[in-house]
């Protein structure tokens, strides 16, 4: 198991239960492999269903169930220390130095001022 | 002695005002939820301090959240809304083909079952209709409307492809009645499971067709508690009402100024006595002549009278959205308005005179009244 360190962004600690910016998360890694942001994810689900829902969604037109797939909602974007793993999405592996508490894993509100 | 808590949902976080029966002196708590956009709040009839949230950011997307204490603390729901399959393409704005999905909850409604339990339903953007048995941990979808046969004439409006309006029979738990825009009306006599059309008697006025199965833009219905077969409705294209449980409908838009609005409620102890708020078209959406006016027929529609003691004279270019119009019931009956310049108005003599209860709040999406008694 990895202990991975996340760090939310302010919106979305005032919107869950979490107790504050940083997060850290028993992330399993799997054998020949390294977890990937989806783990992440599905591990902060087991800590607070509410954030998981606020960081992931229903990919579109996908039946649910057996066949879901989820995708990290368009306006978040999660980092590994400074590389960035939103192009990847779910799928990134995330690096070693996150493994091993070096770098956290972050995630970001997209800037997107100009409405109301 | 009777309180009035009204919850005002705003572009920029929910307010709870709240007032003795005088109704002259307001504490107002608020933002809730700062920095996100809340669509809806209501409340639970059981329990008044039972109140539910629906809150939403372009960034984490719909969250609902719950608070037992009157909304002095919340705690937000793991509320995971997915849709029944199949999960098909609706036509979007540009006639292109839109994947079903789900955005925002636009609407919550509280209902008690006979078994002494709560129902919450919810309406969401893509139009769906959900329902927990179990205080908002869990949503199930009711999924027979959204496959209803009619479906594929389904087109969003300018808000989004929304069921905005859950009106449940008091007097009947198995009937319910939803609007979606632009789908149309839709009622159903098994508690959701199947859904019929309601739209014989109104029209579509831009379409070549203008009396499709569905495809209607209503905007909002309302009905008395006391006398649920009788409908009022404010659709896009006029004023109708409806004496069969919406199997009929006649337009009633004689006397207003305009056949375009959004709110449309009656009056907390007069069946007969309806609320519009006018604007001037649908592709301009602010009072005609710049005067906010409210209308009032006390006769079911028969006639209207412009209410405007207190009201802007001039120069007023806001609107008043669907949601934001509600009564209370203490007699006199207040009426509540929001607008979208973030004027919460009311008036505590039935509508013939109103006054600014807060002025400078965000943009109001919805409000609702409870009359509470210590």
């Amino acid at each position: 198991m990895a202990q991975v360190v996340v760090v939310l962004p302010w919106h979305l600690v005032r919107l869950t239960r979490a107790s504050g910016r940083e997060v850290c998360v028993e992330v399993e890694i799997p054998a020949g492999s390294r977890p990937t942001l989806g783990d992440v994810i599905d591990a902060l689900a087991e800590r607070d269903p509410v954030l998981a829902t606020a960081l992931r969604e229903p990919v579109p037109g996908e039946r649910p169930l057996d066949g879901r797939r989820f995708r990290l909602r368009p306006y978040i974007r999660a980092f590994a220390g400074s590389v960035d793993l939103t192009p990847a999405g779910l799928t990134a592996h995330l690096p070693s130095k996150c493994l091993d508490g070096r770098e956290p894993v972050r995630f970001v509100g997209a800037i997107a001022g100009g409405t109301e | 002695m009777a309180r009035v808590r009204v919850l005002v949902a705003t572009k920029k976080g929910g307010f709870i005002l709240t007032a003795d029966a005088g109704r002259g002196d307001w504490d107002i708590t608020g933002p809730l939820f700062e920095g996100c956009e809340v669509l809806h709040m209501q409340a639970s009839p059981a329990n008044p301090d039972r109140l539910y949230a629906s809150v939403w950011t372009p960034w984490y997307g719909n969250v609902i959240q719950r608070s037992h204490d009157g909304g002095r603390s919340w705690t937000a729901l793991p509320s995971q809304f997915e849709y029944a399959p199949p999960v098909e393409e609706y036509t979007g704005l540009s006639g292109q083909r839109v994947p079903w999905q789900i955005r925002k909850t636009w609407a919550l409604t509280v209902t008690p079952l006979p078994d002494g339990t709560e129902r919450i339903l919810a309406g969401v953007e893509d139009a769906a209709l959900f329902e927990s048995r179990d205080d908002g941990a869990t949503w199930t979808e009711l999924s027979g409307l959204r496959h209803h046969s009619t479906h594929s004439l389904w087109e969003p409006g300018a808000g989004g492809l929304c069921l905005h309006t859950i009106l449940p029979d008091p007097a009947d738990p198995d009937r319910l009645y939803v609007a979606i825009s632009a789908a149309g009306f839709f009622g159903s006599n098994d508690g959701g499971q199947t859904w019929q059309p309601l739209h014989k008697g109104l029209r579509l006025d831009w379409m070549p067709d203008p009396n499709p199965p569905a495809g209607y833009c209503v905007h909002r219905v309302a009905m008395h508690p006391d006398r649920p077969h009788v409908l009022f409705q404010q659709n896009h294209c006029g004023v109708y009402r409806s004496d069969d449980r919406g199997e009929t409908w006649h337009n009633i838009t004689e006397g207003l100024p305009s056949d375009f609005g959004f709110p449309i409620v009656v009056h907390a102890h007069e069946p007969d006595t309806v609320y519009v708020v006018p604007m001037i078209d649908g592709e301009r959406h602010y009072p005609p002549g710049g005067s906010l006016r409210v209308y009032r027929s006390r006769d079911g529609g028969g006639t209207w009278e412009p209410l405007g003691r207190g009201l802007p004279d001039r120069h007023c270019y806001v609107n008043v959205l669907r949601q934001a119009m509600a009564v209370d019931r203490l007699d006199p009956c207040g009426i509540y308005m929001g607008t979208t310049g973030g004027q919460l108005y009311g008036s505590f003599d039935a509508g013939d005179s109103w006054e600014v209860i807060a002025g400078h709040l965000p943009r109001v999406l919805a409000i609702e009244v409870q009359t509470l008694e210590d």
